[in-house]
């Protein structure tokens, strides 16, 4: 018995768990090689971190339980201006601690909007979620006096401990980044080998078929919705550290649909595929910004061309897959199979 | 005037707008069972292409039929390119081919005009219409919006109740095979029908501007009001859409006067998901299935 | 009027029809007969445009309708009623009957046959006339089958498709039925193609008949001596 498989035999979390300290290490150190090379990188990485950390709760959510939502974004602002209100009190708090109290905040509202939406299905759920992504800005507009109207809140920057102060300042965020990230995707990938993972799928697969199976689809649905929000709120308060700031206009519809995009690009329902996609919502825009300077177009062009463009990844993905990419690696397991049977029926 | 009376007038007047947008939908969705995201987009569309006619001719009206012209054309031309091919599959995909339409148009708009906030022109006042010495709380504007969504809505009826291609249209959304053997061109019927949804989206846009001002995503917030009024209507209803349109909009008018005009998408989200949960049918259907 | 030849349709690796070859003059009536899942059903779906073969050929006086539209072979003359009718439920009688778009007429003049089709269908089934103005689905199944037989009248086809019209009416509204249909041949000049597990009532209305199984033509012939020949009912239709 290898070393590996002793582990495996003492359980998935275990080897999950290594492996993501394996990998906290590795991304560590490279982010630090990398910083004396190009610092806005690694800025743009720990962006990368939160984004990802959302994007692998909606792909839990939307590719895993076939429950589509649009209102990621305003998930995401909740935790925010929780780390913001938080940090705005106890000035000096532990992030570990702040980030615990966003996702507790986050997950108790996503309890209330995944008891609808549990109840909702398709188009209905999308509208619904498409109005908390629109709608919950204003809140935060309306009643100024807590979370200061348009100007946000802001939140004080992460500085590394005294012993590590040669540490630049954006390799400490990314580095803080990591951690919850790779405690995130741990967990998410375990759960979804337990019994709650098939249960979500099965859902997605046939409500009907499910329920007389014994799941019960509508508390799993609700399961599904808050882990995902819970997600979104550690997502939105890493966001604030690492912007220091909470405002209405960093949490527009298309921060929503960029979610979406980054697990349409993913393909919906993995994991890494969350991780890839949101590599490249977050540095799409700079690709296509160094293009564009190549080609000197107009800066409105520049600025809004990554949006478009998603888009068109969205349009694309629909057309190239009309039964979802899940639909797809059906077909082509049905299609081989069916080949063998052929090839055996022959011999 | 009483506060709460001017409330209802400009809540209606609104309300109009958002029965506009949601007969939008509602067309749409009968036809294809689609729920058309990037309707209010598309209405955001039409109404800077009518900015743009009526900088070059100085004239009002012209703009106004480019814009109506343009969401029949952009209509048309998204079901016949695009929704066409994820009609027959998971309605999740057609959900995110619309929203990719959404992402598409208010990217490239600002590309061409810029995502600065503009004003645009009404043809009529604006302003509280003086009777005598007392002030109406309904402009000129309002009421040239009443009326021209109640034209349009008394448009439709006639359409689809007394022409033949109105029948056809009809016959191709209840049962798309049958028709097809029945000879009807199903397909260019759709098309059509898509191009008249988004035609009346267009309407809403023109008639929100004026007041709400024209940028890139100023049709968000009226899309999930016109969505919300068509669910309340049934989805499936154009007089629901009415009511719906109008019931929303004097809801938003009260939250708005009443609580602050910040709260009224947060408002219109707390009224949708208040009616999915007690009467997810809506008002005008009876046996709606909600769970698609 | 129709040749169909060697005809092959798979529906996801299942071979449906295999090799079919049928031929249907310009006027008559042709039964197509056999046992649940013979392939008949899908051989009018082939024909209408429904359904793609993998393979043979269709034409319909010597124009190919491979790969044409359903809608557009409605156009050309050829129109059918799908099994159960296929009424729009939603629509009214009159509806359902003023949606159909008639054949392309050569000559000038082609609104008003359209109208003057619906009186006539009215007067065909006096039980339709009554409920002209109700919606369909309150229609019973015989006046289903009516309805969808006077919209294939009101279209002008030169060929009907039938699928099995007999199915789950009353003795009475099938004698109904098979009766008009007759009458409706030989008065028009239509040819039908009528598809049948009712054998009996089929042949009685016949002039020549084809005898289908797991997709594959066992016997085509006239349909009077195929109603005498005992063997094949036998061993094909099971009585």
């Amino acid at each position: 018995m290898t070393v590996l498989e002793r582990i495996q035999s003492r359980g998935t979390l275990l080897t999950h768990g290594l492996l993501g300290v394996l990998f906290i290490v590795a991304v560590g150190v490279v982010i630090w090689l990398l910083d004396s090379v190009n610092g806005f990188i690694v800025y743009q990485l720990s962006s990368v971190t939160y984004i990802a950390i959302a994007a692998a709760g909606l792909t839990v959510l939307t590719g895993q339980n076939g429950q589509l939502s649009l209102g990621h974004g305003a998930l995401m602002a909740i935790g925010a201006y929780t780390t913001a209100l938080v940090l705005k009190t106890f000035t000096d708090l532990n992030p570990a601690i702040v980030m615990v109290a966003s996702i507790l905040v986050t997950a108790v509202a996503s309890i209330v909007v995944g008891a609808a939406a549990a109840r909702l299905r398709g188009p209905y759920l999308a509208g619904a979620t498409l109005g908390l992504a629109v709608g919950l800005p204003g809140v935060a507009i309306r009643f100024s006096s807590v979370f200061h109207g348009d100007q946000g809140l802001t939140v004080p920057a992460l500085s590394s401990p005294d012993a590590l102060s040669d540490v630049p300042a954006e390799v400490w965020l990314a580095w803080v980044g990591l951690i919850p990230a790779a405690v995130t995707f741990v967990l998410l990938a375990n759960l979804l080998k337990t019994r709650y993972g098939r249960d979500f799928r099965a859902i997605r697969e046939d409500e009907v078929a499910s329920a007389l199976h014994g799941i019960r689809v509508s508390r799993t649905q609700v399961i599904a919705f808050v882990l995902s929000g819970a997600c979104a709120g550690l997502a939105g308060s890493l966001m604030a550290y690492t912007s220091n700031l909470a405002a209405p206009g960093s949490f527009p519809l298309t921060l929503s649909l960029q979610l979406l995009a980054a697990i349409v690009i993913g393909g919906l329902g993995t994991l890494p595929g969350a991780v890839w996609g949101s590599l490249v919502i977050v540095f799409a825009p700079d690709w296509i910004g160094t293009l564009n300077d190549a080609m000197k177009l107009p800066s409105n062009v520049r600025d809004e061309l990554p949006l478009a463009l998603f888009g068109v990844v969205f349009i694309v993905a629909m057309l190239a897959f009309p039964y979802g990419i899940q639909g797809g690696l059906r077909r082509l397991i049905a299609w081989r199979a069916g080949r063998r049977r052929a090839a055996a029926a022959q011999a | 005037m009483n506060y709460f009376i001017v409330l209802t007038l400009t809540g209606i007047a609104a309300g109009m707008i958002y029965s506009a947008l949601a007969l939008a939908l509602v067309l749409i969705w009968r036809a294809t069972r689609i729920v058309n995201f990037a309707q209010g987009a598309m209405a955001m569309t039409t109404t800077y292409i009518a900015l743009a006619v009526i900088r070059a001719t100085d004239n009002y009206w012209l703009g106004f039929v480019a814009a109506l012209l343009a969401g029949l054309v952009l209509g048309a031309i998204a079901e016949r390119f695009l929704v066409r091919w994820v009609e027959t599959g998971p309605p999740l995909n057609a959900v995110i081919l619309t929203l990719g339409l959404f992402l598409i148009l208010e990217g490239v708009v600002p590309m061409i005009w810029g995502a600065q906030i503009q004003s645009f022109p009404a043809p009529f006042s604006i302003a509280a219409t003086q009777v005598g010495d007392t002030f109406i709380a309904l402009s000129h504007f309002n009421l040239f919006t009443i009326g021209l969504v109640l034209l349009v809505m008394l448009a439709m009826l006639v359409f689809f109740r007394f022409t033949a291609i109105g029948l056809q249209m009809r016959a191709s959304a209840f049962a798309p095979d049958i028709a097809r053997l029945l000879g009807v061109r199903v397909g260019r019927l759709l098309s059509l029908g898509w191009g008249i949804a988004s035609l009346t989206g267009a309407i809403a846009g023109l008639l929100v501007a004026p007041t709400l001002l024209l940028y890139p995503s100023n049709m968000d917030s009226i899309l999930v009001y016109g969505f919300t009024a068509a669910v309340l209507g049934g989805l499936d209803s154009p007089v629901g859409a009415l009511v719906g349109g109008l019931a929303i909009g004097m809801a938003l008018s009260y939250i708005g006067g009443y609580l602050g005009g910040d709260l009224e998408s947060i408002g219109a989200l707390v009224i949708l998901i208040g009616i999915l949960m007690v009467r997810p049918q809506g008002i005008f259907v009876h046996s709606a299935e909600r769970r698609a | 009027m129709l040749e169909v030849e060697d005809l092959r349709v798979t529906y996801g690796g299942v071979t449906a029809l295999d090799g079919i070859k049928l031929s249907v003059p310009d006027k008559g009536i042709t039964a197509v007969l056999g046992p649940n899942g013979a392939g008949k059903s899908t051989l009018l779906k082939t024909i209408a445009g429904l359904v793609k073969p993998d393979a043979g050929r269709i034409s319909f006086r010597g124009a190919s309708l491979l790969g044409v539209a359903p809608e557009a072979i409605v156009r050309r003359g050829i129109s059918m009623v799908p099994e159960g009718g296929g009424v729009i439920r939603e629509l009214t009688v009159d509806e359902n009957l003023r949606v159909v778009q008639p054949k392309k007429r050569q000559g000038p003049d082609g609104k008003s046959a359209g109208k003057s089709g619906i009186d006539e269908v009215m007067e065909l089934f006096p039980p339709l006339a009554a409920r002209r103005h109700n919606a369909a689905h309150s229609l019973s199944g015989g006046e289903r089958q009516m309805l969808a037989v006077g919209r294939a009248l009101v279209s002008r086809a030169d060929l009907l498709l039938l699928d099995e019209p007999s199915l789950g009416l009353a003795p009475k509204f099938v004698t109904l039925i098979m009766q008009t249909v007759r009458k409706l041949c030989v008065e028009r000049n239509i040819s039908v193609l009528l598809v049948e597990q009712n054998a009996r009532s089929a042949l009685s209305i016949a002039d020549q008949a084809m005898l289908l199984s797991a997709g594959r033509t066992i016997a085509a012939r006239a349909a009077g001596d195929l109603a005498k020949n005992e063997e094949l009912w036998h061993a094909y239709l099971g009585y």
